[in-house]
């Protein structure tokens, strides 16, 4: 997802929100709903709920607006409340344990590698394979390469260091041509 | 380049991939690439993982209206916390003038005061302050929803409103104050005087009437 020029005027948004300006809650809401919602329904595999963290979500917004104090952007600091949110969620789930599970299900919805690879349709093989991916390494993936975080607030919304956030895309990158190549696909790296 | 710088730049491929490295990092990394076939193909292999990280999300469902219904059906529900946003520092400035600044500090004295443990005392009498407690203690009339001008001062505001018997009982909520113009007993006549004379005093920016 493209970073949008208008995100520039986030600061200015959050502190009229500070100062209970619905009008701003509104715009801020429109603006970045989309991308917070995205981010959810890939912890939480819900509508439902994932509509309902991410309503929750933003009243964190809401009440804690003042507190923002411009150490990251502010798309930053909404997916990391929205990341506490889903897990908090997805915690109360006995069926959606955080874990190999999750991505395993996720992968039972996509079209399996090896028979897209017969179609030679190579692009659908790579979009299969990735959600073979587990949830932390197709996380660190959205959040690099969908949301456009960068080395130091991908660390801030997931918690980790930032040494921590380039090894693990490292692992997650090299998990995928694994992963291809059983499916028969050679990405030619590593 | 030795292996660690090679697994450093390594790393940061879906980084240069997504935009995200700082102008001296980037340059450092394009030198690399130019003389690294290795590092060539990560970049192709991150780009392309790219697009179709991009195209699964994209494929995602939008959140329906309801999300935006519940969220602002939860932010109608929250309790008014006058206090949360009630801001004197550098926000307010862009509102309110210097010395209307000062006007604000001083109202909220008052209010520290009355939720100090004076919310039990009497309704003042016409023309004295009351505050946003006041009104959440449940006090009823003619309201109105104003902002001050930015060259009005409190001296002006204060002798106004008292001459025309009304009081501040809450604010400001994104710049605006809610005055009290009378009791319940009030007509909606009289209740558009008022706001109209509050109009006519160029001490207001914005006066419209409230409920």
């Amino acid at each position: 997802m493209r970073k949008q020029t208008t995100e520039s005027d986030d600061p200015q948004l959050l502190a009229r929100i500070a100062r209970g300006d619905r009008l701003a809650m509104q715009a801020l809401f429109a603006r970045h709903r989309l991308r917070v919602f995205r981010f959810i329904l890939r912890f939480l595999r819900d509508e439902g709920r994932a509509e309902d963290a991410l309503a929750e979500t933003f009243v964190d917004v809401w009440r804690q607006a003042g507190a923002f104090e411009g150490r990251s952007s502010v798309i930053t600091w909404i997916l990391s409340i929205a990341r506490f949110k889903a897990l908090s969620i997805a915690r109360m789930r006995k069926d959606a344990p955080l874990d190999e599970d999750y991505a395993a299900g996720l992968a039972d919805e996509a079209d399996d590698p090896e028979v897209l690879m017969a179609k030679g349709d190579k692009a659908a093989v790579l979009r299969a394979c990735i959600q073979k991916l587990s949830a932390e390494h197709r996380e660190i993936v959205d959040l690099v390469y969908y949301h456009e975080q960068s080395v130091e607030e991908a660390a801030a919304i997931i918690g980790i260091p930032p040494a921590t956030v380039k090894t693990r895309l490292f692992y997650a990158r090299q998990k995928l041509s694994e992963i291809c190549r059983r499916a028969g696909v050679d990405r030619g790296w590593p | 380049m030795n292996p660690q710088d090679r697994q450093r730049l390594a790393e940061l491929a879906p980084f240069y991939v997504a935009g995200r490295l700082e102008a001296e990092e980037r340059a450092e990394f394009e030198r690399a690439l130019a003389q690294d076939a290795e590092l060539a193909r990560n970049v192709e292999a991150a780009r392309a993982e790219r697009e179709e990280i991009i195209a699964l999300n994209e494929a995602l469902p939008l959140p329906s209206a309801r999300a935006a219904q519940k969220l602002f059906e939860m932010i109608e529900a929250e309790p008014v916390s006058f206090w949360s946003r009630l801001d004197l520092g550098a926000r307010l400035a862009n509102v309110f003038s210097p010395r209307a600044l000062g006007w604000v500090a001083a109202a909220a004295c008052l209010l520290v005061a009355v939720e100090a443990g004076f919310l039990a005392k009497p309704a003042p009498a016409p023309g004295e302050y009351a505050t946003a407690s006041r009104e959440e203690a449940g006090l009823d009339g003619r309201f109105a929803l104003v902002a001050f001008a930015p060259e009005a001062t409190m001296e002006k505001i204060a002798a106004f409103l008292a001459g025309q018997e009304a009081q501040i009982v809450g604010g400001p909520r994104a710049g605006f104050f809610q005055v009290r113009l009378g009791g319940k007993e009030m007509s909606e006549d009289e209740a558009a005087k008022k706001l109209e004379a509050l109009r006519a005093s160029g001490l207001v920016k914005f006066a419209q009437k409230k409920g």
